[in-house]
C-alpha cells in the first residue's frame, strides 16, 4: 500500500479559550486534528470581527457573550462551546467573502440551519465563526412542470411544502423537527422522517448545489435532472454534516401531493408483536408510506400530556401505518394491513374516518418527544437502525440495558425502517445518572451493530458518535473518508472534528481521549 | 514503466504467490489493449493483484460482463485486464427483511431470478444476460425501468470495493436507513471503477408486482400527443414507458409496462386507452427494448439525458439528425443509434442537451471520433475536485487510466495535475 503523506501539522497552536490542551492529549500523533486549536495572531478576533461586520452588516454579526450563548451547541445539548462570532449572511456571496475573510485570519468555520440536529454537527468548535443560514429563506425558482424548486439553504422544510401546495407538490423529507429545520441542514444531515419508508431520505430528492467550498470559490454540482456525467458529487455531498462546504442553494425534487391517503391505528398488547406486524406488511408487497410504532410509555407520556390522542393507556404499542397512492388501490391495501396486525393478535385497529382523526392518530407519534418533557428534565434522543428482522430481539435487548442501568427508556420508532429511537429520561445534573446514560447508549449501538445495524439512520454521527465508528468501519473503511473529506476540504478549516474520528488511528477504541471532552458521550 | 525496472514483475510474483491464474488473452477497447488477463477467486486475491499493479504501475483495465467496454475514452497506459467472473454469488438473501449480497461478478439476471423466487424484483434494469453486479453499480447503467427503480445508487445500501491502494474497504451497510459516514458508495456508483472495483454490494429489493402487463400502441410524433402520454406515464402503476421512433417510419411506436395490484393496474390501463387505444403484448417486451440498446450494431449510440419538459425537442434533435430513437419520457432519458457523417453533429446534440438541463454520453462512436469528443461529457467547474479525488482514491493512477471522465483542455490546472499524476 503506498504511504499516505501526512498532512503538514495542521492549527496546533493552544488556543487559550480551550478546556484542555489538544496536544497533551493526542500525545506524539503530530498530524493528528483537533477541533479546539485553532492558529492565529492575538489580534485577528478584533480584526476579523471588524471584517465580518463589513461584509453582513454590524447587525448581522453576533459578538456579545448573550448573543453568543445560544449558539453553544444544537439539539445535542452536551459539549456546548461558545464562538467567537455568529455570521447570518443572506447572499452566497456574504457567505464566500465571510469565509475568505475567516481564512484570512486561520480561523475555522462551522455552517450551522436552525441548530435543530440532534448529533451535534452544527456545534461550533471554541474560538470558530458560526455561519448561521437561517436567513437565506428565499425560495428562489419552482418549475411544476418539471417538479423542481431552487431554494436558499434557510428556507424551513415544512415552509417549502406550505409555498407550493397549491401547485398540488410538497416536498417529501419530513423530519420530526420539519417546523424549524431548514433544508439546508437537511442536506448537511441527510434527513430521514416517518415517510422515508416509501419516499427515501433528503439524498433521493436533491438534484444539484451551490456550494461555497472551504477556499471560498463557489462550486455548482449536479443539474436539475439529478444526474452528471462523472462521479456523484451531490450524493457524496449531502450527509455531509457540513464538512465538505458550506450549501448555498438548493435545487430540490418535488413530489405530487398523493391524491388518496388513509392512516391506520392498530393498537398491541406488547411491542413485540406490533414489530412482526410490521415484517408481515413488508413481505405482503404493500409499502406504505410510514410505518411508526410508540411503545407503553411513550403512550402513558403522550396521553398525560397536551399531545393527548386518546390511546388506552394499557396499551403496550401502538402501530400507526400511512398509506397514500391511488384511491382505487387503498381498500385492498388496508385489508392487507388489518390482516397483518390481526395475524400477530393486535387487540384493535382503527381507520382515521378524517383528517382530524387522522391527525390525531398521528399526534401520538409526534407529540412524543415533546411530552417525555412530563418524565424527566433531560431527553437524550438516541438513533440506530437495524435489519427489521431483529427488531423484536433488539427491543428486548436495549430495554434489559436500561433496566440493568436503572434509567427510564420510551421507545418511539421508525419501524418500518428499522430505525429505532431509544429515548432515556435523566436528569443530567445527577452525575451517577449521567454516567449511566453514557454507558447504556453504548451498549446500545454494541448491540444494534452486533445483528449487522448501523450506529445512525437519521440523526448523523456529528460529534456525538465520531468515535463510534468503529463499532462499523475499521481504520481501512474509513480512510477513504478522509480522502473524500481532504479532497474539499484539504486544511480541514470548515466544521473540523465532525463525522470522522478527528484522529486516524488511535481513539476508536477510547472515545474519552478525544482531547477536548468536558462531558464524555 | 514498472518501478521496479522489469514490466509488471511486481505482477508476475504476485501472481505466482498467490496462484492467481494470468493468462494470455487479448482485449481491445478505445485507444488500447491487454495482452493478459487475469481472474481473481476472491477479494484477497484481488487486492494483491491491485497493489502489485500499482508497484508496476500497470494501468488495470477492469471487466464485467464485457458489455460496455467500448464506452470510454481512449485508455492509457494499460498493463493487464481483470475479469471479475471469479467473484460472483449471492452470498447472502434475507427474503424477510428484502435485501440481499452479492458479488460484482454476478450476472444481474442471476439475481433477478434469485430475488424473484421469494418474490421480490431486483429495482436494477441494466441489459442483456451478461450485465454483471459490478459492471452495472461502476457504470450506473438503468434501462427503461428506471421510470420506477429510480437510478442505480438508489438500489445500493452497502459497497464493498477495491481501492487503487490495493485495499479492501466497506462502506454503506445492510439496512435500508443509514448515515453512518459520508455516504461512499454514491461516489462509486457510476465512477466506471476509476476510484475503485467494486468487489460486491448489499442491495435493497422491491416487492415483485401482483399484476403485471405490457401495452403497445402506434402514434403520431407530434408534441401535443407526446406530452399527453408523458402526462400519463406519471400513473402509479406505470413502471416503464419507451417512446420508439425514426423519420422514415414517421410513426411512433409506445410499449407502457404496468405494474401493481389488480385495481391499479386496470384502472391506469383504462386512463391510456381513453386517449389512444393500446394492445396488450408480450409481457417481456420492455425486456427486449431495453436489450436492444446496448446492441445496435451501429457505428453511433448515444444517451441523452434532459427535464421532461425538453424531452420531445431532444427527441427532434436526435430524429433529425437521422437517428433512430428509443426514449424513456418520463424520464427525459433518449436513447439513439444510426450513422452519422461526423463528429460535429454530435457535438452539437450535446450542446443542445446541455441546453435542455441535462448531458449526452456516446456509447459507441468511430474510434477517431474520440479525439475530439469526451464520451462522457465535461466536468464543468468540478473538474479540479474530480482531478483530487482521483489522485487520492488511485495515486498510482492504476484504475480504467484514460477512460472515464477526461479533463478537458479548459480545465487547465486539474488536467496538468491529473496528467502529472498519471506519467
Amino acid at each position: 500500500m503506498p504511504q499516505r503523506e501526512k498532512p503538514s501539522k495542521p492549527h496546533l497552536e493552544s488556543n487559550p479559550g480551550a478546556a484542555s490542551s489538544p496536544e497533551s492529549l493526542l500525545g506524539d500523533r503530530p498530524w493528528a486534528e483537533s477541533c479546539e486549536a485553532t492558529a492565529r495572531p492575538a489580534s485577528a478576533p478584533v480584526e476579523l470581527i471588524g471584517r465580518l461586520q463589513a461584509i453582513v452588516g454590524r447587525e448581522n454579526c453576533l459578538t456579545r457573550s448573550g448573543e453568543l450563548f445560544a449558539y453553544e451547541c444544537d439539539g445535542l445539548t452536551l459539549e456546548p462551546r461558545r464562538p467567537l462570532a455568529v455570521v447570518l449572511p443572506e447572499t452566497t456571496e456574504e457567505v464566500a467573502k465571510v469565509v475568505h475573510a475567516c481564512r484570512e485570519f486561520d480561523i475555522h468555520f462551522v455552517p450551522r440551519g436552525a441548530g435543530t440536529g440532534l448529533s451535534g454537527g452544527a456545534h461550533a468548535t471554541a474560538g470558530s465563526v458560526l455561519i448561521e443560514c437561517s436567513r437565506m429563506t428565499r425560495v428562489l425558482a419552482v418549475d411544476a412542470e418539471d417538479r423542481f424548486a431552487i431554494v436558499q439553504p434557510g428556507v424551513v422544510n415544512a415552509e417549502l411544502s406550505t409555498a407550493i401546495r397549491h401547485l398540488g407538490l410538497f416536498y417529501a423529507p419530513d423530519p420530526s423537527s420539519q417546523q424549524a429545520c431548514t433544508i439546508g441542514g437537511n442536506v448537511a444531515e441527510n434527513s430521514g422522517g416517518p415517510h422515508t419508508l416509501k419516499y427515501g431520505t433528503t439524498t433521493n430528492h436533491i438534484l444539484a448545489l451551490e456550494v461555497v467550498m472551504p477556499d471560498g470559490s463557489v462550486q455548482h454540482l449536479g443539474n436539475q435532472t439529478g444526474e452528471m456525467p462523472g462521479p456523484d458529487l451531490v450524493g457524496a455531498f449531502v450527509g455531509s454534516e457540513g464538512t465538505l462546504g458550506i450549501v448555498t442553494e438548493i435545487t430540490v425534487r418535488l413530489t405530487p401531493i398523493p391524491e388518496a391517503i388513509e392512516t391506520m391505528l392498530a393498537i398491541f398488547d406488547d411491542v413485540v408483536p406490533a414489530c412482526r406486524a410490521v415484517g408481515r406488511v413488508i413481505r405482503s408487497g404493500v409499502v406504505p408510506a410510514a410505518m411508526e410504532i410508540v411503545d407503553r410509555r411513550t403512550i402513558e407520556a403522550v396521553e398525560a400530556s397536551v399531545y393527548k390522542a386518546g390511546l388506552p393507556k394499557d396499551a403496550g404499542a401502538v402501530l400507526i401505518v400511512e398509506l397514500d397512492g391511488s384511491p382505487v388501490c387503498m381498500e385492498g391495501e388496508i385489508r392487507t394491513i388489518r390482516e397483518a396486525c390481526n395475524a400477530e393478535g393486535c387487540q384493535a385497529i382503527e381507520l382515521a374516518r378524517d383528517e382530524e382523526e387522522r391527525l390525531r392518530f398521528w399526534r401520538a407519534r409526534k407529540g412524543a418527544f415533546g411530552a417525555m418533557g412530563r418524565l424527566a428534565p433531560d431527553l437524550y434522543v438516541h438513533d440506530a437502525v437495524v435489519p427489521r428482522i431483529h427488531l423484536p430481539e433488539i427491543l428486548e435487548k436495549i430495554g434489559e440495558i436500561c433496566d440493568r442501568h436503572r434509567l427510564k427508556l420510551a421507545n418511539v420508532f421508525h419501524a418500518g425502517d428499522g430505525n429505532l429511537h431509544p429515548n432515556i429520561c435523566f436528569d443530567r445534573r445527577d452525575e451517577d445518572e449521567l454516567a449511566r446514560v453514557i454507558q447504556a447508549g453504548e451498549e446500545i449501538l454494541k448491540a444494534c451493530t452486533a445483528v449487522g445495524g448501523v450506529i445512525t439512520g437519521e440523526h448523523g454521527v456529528g460529534v456525538e458518535k465520531r468515535d463510534y465508528m468503529h463499532l462499523v468501519f475499521n481504520p481501512e473503511d474509513l480512510e477513504p473518508m478522509y480522502w473524500l473529506r481532504e479532497s474539499f476540504n484539504p486544511d480541514g478549516v470548515c466544521n473540523p472534528g465532525k463525522l470522522i474520528p478527528t484522529t486516524r488511528f488511535c481513539v476508536e477504541s477510547n472515545p474519552k481521549a478525544r482531547g477536548y471532552d468536558e462531558v464524555p458521550l | 514503466m514498472g518501478a521496479t525496472g522489469e514490466r509488471g514483475a511486481a505482477i508476475s510474483a504476485s501472481a505466482s504467490e498467490s496462484s492467481v491464474e494470468v493468462r494470455e488473452e487479448r482485449v481491445s477497447v478505445p485507444g488500447g489493449a491487454v495482452d493478459r488477463v487475469c481472474e481473481p477467486r476472491n477479494v484477497g486475491e484481488l487486492e494483491s493483484i491491485v497493489r502489485a499493479a500499482g508497484i508496476d504501475r500497470e494501468g488495470l483495465l477492469v471487466m464485467g460482463g464485457r458489455t460496455r467496454l467500448h464506452w470510454a475514452n481512449r485508455a492509457q497506459a494499460l498493463g493487464l485486464g481483470i475479469s471479475m467472473s471469479g467473484i460472483s454469488g449471492v452470498d447472502e438473501f434475507e427474503p424477510e427483511e428484502g435485501v440481499l449480497h452479492a458479488l460484482a461478478g454476478t450476472p444481474v439476471q442471476e439475481i433477478r431470478e434469485v430475488a424473484a423466487k421469494e418474490g421480490w424484483e431486483l429495482p436494477l434494469d441494466s441489459p442483456g444476460q451478461l450485465s454483471t453486479l459490478g459492471g452495472t453499480i461502476a457504470s450506473a447503467i438503468g434501462g427503461p425501468r428506471a421510470h420506477l427503480f429510480g437510478p442505480v445508487k438508489d438500489a445500493v445500501l452497502g459497497l464493498e470495493v477495491v481501492g487503487g491502494d490495493g485495499v479492501a474497504t466497506k462502506c454503506g451497510g445492510r439496512v435500508v436507513k443509514n448515515v453512518t459516514g459520508y455516504d461512499m458508495a454514491k461516489l462509486y456508483c457510476g465512477s466506471y471503477g476509476s476510484l475503485a472495483i467494486v468487489t460486491g454490494a448489499w442491495l435493497r429489493l422491491r416487492p415483485a408486482s401482483a399484476k403485471r402487463i405490457t401495452l403497445r400502441a402506434r402514434s403520431s410524433n407530434d408534441k401535443e400527443r407526446f406530452e399527453a402520454i408523458r402526462a400519463l406515464s406519471k400513473l402509479t402503476s406505470v413502471r416503464a414507458l419507451v417512446w420508439s421512433s425514426t423519420r422514415t417510419v414517421g410513426k411512433s411506436e409506445i410499449t407502457v409496462e404496468f405494474g401493481g395490484s389488480a385495481e391499479g393496474v386496470e384502472h391506469d390501463r383504462a386512463k391510456f386507452n381513453q386517449y389512444i387505444p393500446f394492445e396488450e403484448i408480450a409481457e417481456d417486451t420492455v425486456d427486449h427494448l431495453r436489450d436492444e440498446r446496448s446492441r445496435t450494431g451501429s457505428p453511433v449510440a448515444l444517451r441523452a439525458r434532459v427535464l421532461g419538459t425538453r424531452c420531445h425537442e431532444m427527441m427532434e434533435v436526435v430524429l433529425d439528425a437521422g437517428l433512430r430513437v428509443s426514449a424513456d419520457p418520463g424520464t427525459g432519458t433518449i436513447h439513439a443509434s444510426g450513422s452519422l457523417p461526423g463528429p460535429s453533429i454530435l457535438a452539437l446534440i450535446r450542446e443542445r442537451a446541455e441546453q435542455a438541463g441535462g448531458f449526452a454520453q456516446f456509447e459507441t462512436l468511430p474510434d477517431e471520433w474520440r479525439d475530439t469528443l469526451d464520451v462522457f461529457g465535461s466536468l464543468g467547474g468540478t473538474a479540479s475536485i474530480v482531478s483530487t479525488l482521483k489522485r487520492r482514491f488511485d495515486p498510482a493512477g492504476i484504475l480504467n487510466p484514460g477512460r472515464f471522465v477526461t479533463l478537458g483542455p479548459s480545465d487547465g490546472d486539474a488536467q496538468a495535475a491529473l496528467q502529472g499524476d498519471l506519467t
